[in-house]
């Protein structure tokens, strides 16, 4: 009897064992799932046209602190988001000229949705203020270069919202109010001054 | 841009090397102003350095002036005479106040480098001005209806704000600044003081509207120090809110603007809430102008500390502001990015003059409301 029971003991021990085993195992494979769906990049898939057009974004000068224009070419594709998101990576690439960047080259754009009344939301990754050194110079630059970037080249965009993963977020770092949309403000564009 | 320059360049060098070009000058006073031109047939490039109670333009070239030294019948300008040094001629404004702004532009066809040169009225203050017998008193009409004063230390907590090149956390300095200007304020005005946050803790913006609008401050004072992509950036700015202005928000507020006092009488009972969350939500625009005023006279004490030339009062729509239900600015003291102006922050020398120069703009701002 006592030999039964020892041989029942140890094998439901073992059982045990390797349902524990088991689940921890299930657990792991479900986590690194989890985790590869957050860290997975987002790469807009951008139509290649044969087709190009010519655009103007905007870039911060050591200058002064407004904004200057720098040429680009992108794909005509017929879709207007898609030639949105290529003047979004432009600007996240950064300058060609003797410019400053504006956003972190770390930031990745997630999607762009265009509204039938004109209002752009474009929806950043959280780097976009992660990486920013904040301070409202560096903030109010940063929002109307994407602003006016897309406005500019684009009219029937005339206000622009930014969102951050998804969401509608207070501020980049504390100062200017990202939970309304913002108009065009082109009187930071340095070719517009007074001379 | 590049090409441009150097033509400039050459153009300058050339022109002026052939025959000392005489440059002209005029002045006239205005009402709250004196504004001083240098007309030339040429373009030249110029900085402005000023020290107290003296302007001197550096232009870059060899240039006459038609007479060596002038005296002059203005209300703040005393004298102008102008000297050589190198390749550069230096014009200098000889002023009959220590205390003044300038605000400068050019103009062209034909060139005109445009100073306007503003005086800036010292305050009463007993503590600055020794004994100062009747300070307060002469301010009493001004602070009748100021009794609190709300001063905002940007960030705290983990949300730390913009760091320096060498370590300098903003949230640090602008708790200092704060802390000082507290003081200062309650040393001499008999208004109340209340700080945002006392200590290094989160409080989130909606928070720091709310602290205000409860203790129905008159004043709300917010202090940051600014940082940019440019490592060159410096000088103070003060802002006040700028509207997301959508059309959609335009008509909106155009609607409550006209229609603010009949409304309240008007709303339904089961509306009234919604309708003052409206209210509410739209709370910095009726105090945009006097915020305005507010940001003006601060920031002309600032770029008299700092000795900036620039206006550096600007406008954007701030969260924290948006939802202050009285007059509101934002203080960008300096750059904490950049090196020079970050050792300045750290000194404590330095966070005693600015918050010194904060309270003579809030005094100012009070004598010109005074009237009202």
């Amino acid at each position: 009897m006592k030999r039964k029971e020892r041989i029942l003991l140890i094998s439901l021990f073992i059982i045990v064992c390797i349902l524990i085993i088991l689940i921890i195992l299930s657990l792991k494979t479900e986590k690194i799932k989890v985790s590869r769906e957050v860290t997975q990049t987002y790469f807009p898939n951008i139509e290649e046209t044969t087709e190009k057009r010519e655009v103007t974004i905007f870039f911060p000068s050591e200058e002064d602190s407004l904004l200057y224009p720098e040429a680009r070419e992108i794909y005509l594709t017929p879709s207007l988001i898609q030639q949105a998101k290529q003047v979004i990576l432009e600007l996240i690439k950064g300058p060609e000229n003797n410019h400053l960047p504006t956003l972190p080259p770390t930031t990745k754009l997630r999607e762009i949705f265009i509204t039938n009344d004109g209002t752009a939301y474009i929806d950043f990754s959280k780097e976009i203020y992660q990486q920013h050194p904040g301070g409202s110079e560096a903030e109010i630059i940063s929002i109307y270069a994407i602003v006016n970037s897309l406005t500019y080249n684009f009219p029937q965009i005339k206000r622009v919202q930014i969102l951050i993963e998804g969401l509608e977020k207070e501020t980049l770092n504390g100062h200017i109010d990202l939970t309304k949309p913002f108009s065009p403000r082109f009187n930071l564009i340095a070719s517009n001054k007074e001379p | 841009m590049k090409k441009k320059y150097l033509l400039l360049i050459i153009f300058l060098y050339l022109i002026p090397s052939l025959e000392g070009l005489t440059l002209k000058v005029r002045y006239a006073d205005h009402p709250d102003f004196t504004r001083v031109v240098i007309e030339s047939y040429t373009a030249f490039s110029y900085q402005i350095y000023t020290t107290p109670g003296k302007i001197d333009v550096v232009i870059n070239g060899n240039f006459t002036f038609g007479i060596q030294r002038k005296k002059v019948h203005s209300r703040i300008l005393k004298e102008f005479y102008w000297e050589k040094n190198g390749s550069n001629t230096i014009f200098k404004v000889i002023l009959k106040k220590d205390r003044f702004t300038i605000d400068y532009f050019t103009l062209i066809n034909p060139f005109r480098l445009v100073l306007d040169i503003k005086e800036l009225s010292s305050p009463v203050i007993p503590e600055l001005e020794g004994k100062g017998a009747g300070g307060i008193s002469n301010l009493n009409r001004g602070i009748r209806y100021t009794k609190t004063i709300i001063i905002d230390p940007g960030h705290g907590g983990s949300d730390r704000g913009a760091r320096g090149p060498s370590g300098l956390l903003e949230k640090n300095v602008t708790l200092a600044i704060a802390k000082e200007l507290k003081s200062i304020i309650e040393r001499n005005l008999p208004v109340r003081v209340v700080l945002t946050r006392t200590e290094d803790i989160n409080i989130s913006l909606e928070d720091r509207a709310s602290i205000a609008n409860n203790q129905k401050a008159d004043m709300f004072i917010s202090i940051h120090t600014n940082a940019s992509y440019r490592k060159s950036a410096h000088g103070s700015e003060t802002y006040f809110l700028s509207l997301h202005a959508s059309d959609e928000e335009t008509r909106r507020l155009a609607y409550f603007e006209n229609n603010s006092d009949k409304l309240e009488d008007e709303i339904f009972p089961e509306n009234a809430e919604d309708i003052k969350l409206i209210l509410w939500d739209l709370a910095q625009t009726s105090y945009l102008k006097q915020s305005s005023q507010l940001a003006e006279t601060i920031q002309n004490e600032l770029n008299y500390l700092l000795g900036t030339t620039n206006r550096g009062i600007k406008q954007a729509p701030f969260k924290v502001l948006s939802n202050v239900a009285m007059p509101a600015v934002l203080i960008e003291v300096a750059f904490i990015t950049n090196p020079e102006e970050e050792k300045k922050l750290s000194s404590v020398k330095f966070q005693r003059q600015v918050a010194l120069a904060i309270f003579r703009g809030i005094i100012n701002y009070l004598k010109s409301t005074e009237v009202k």
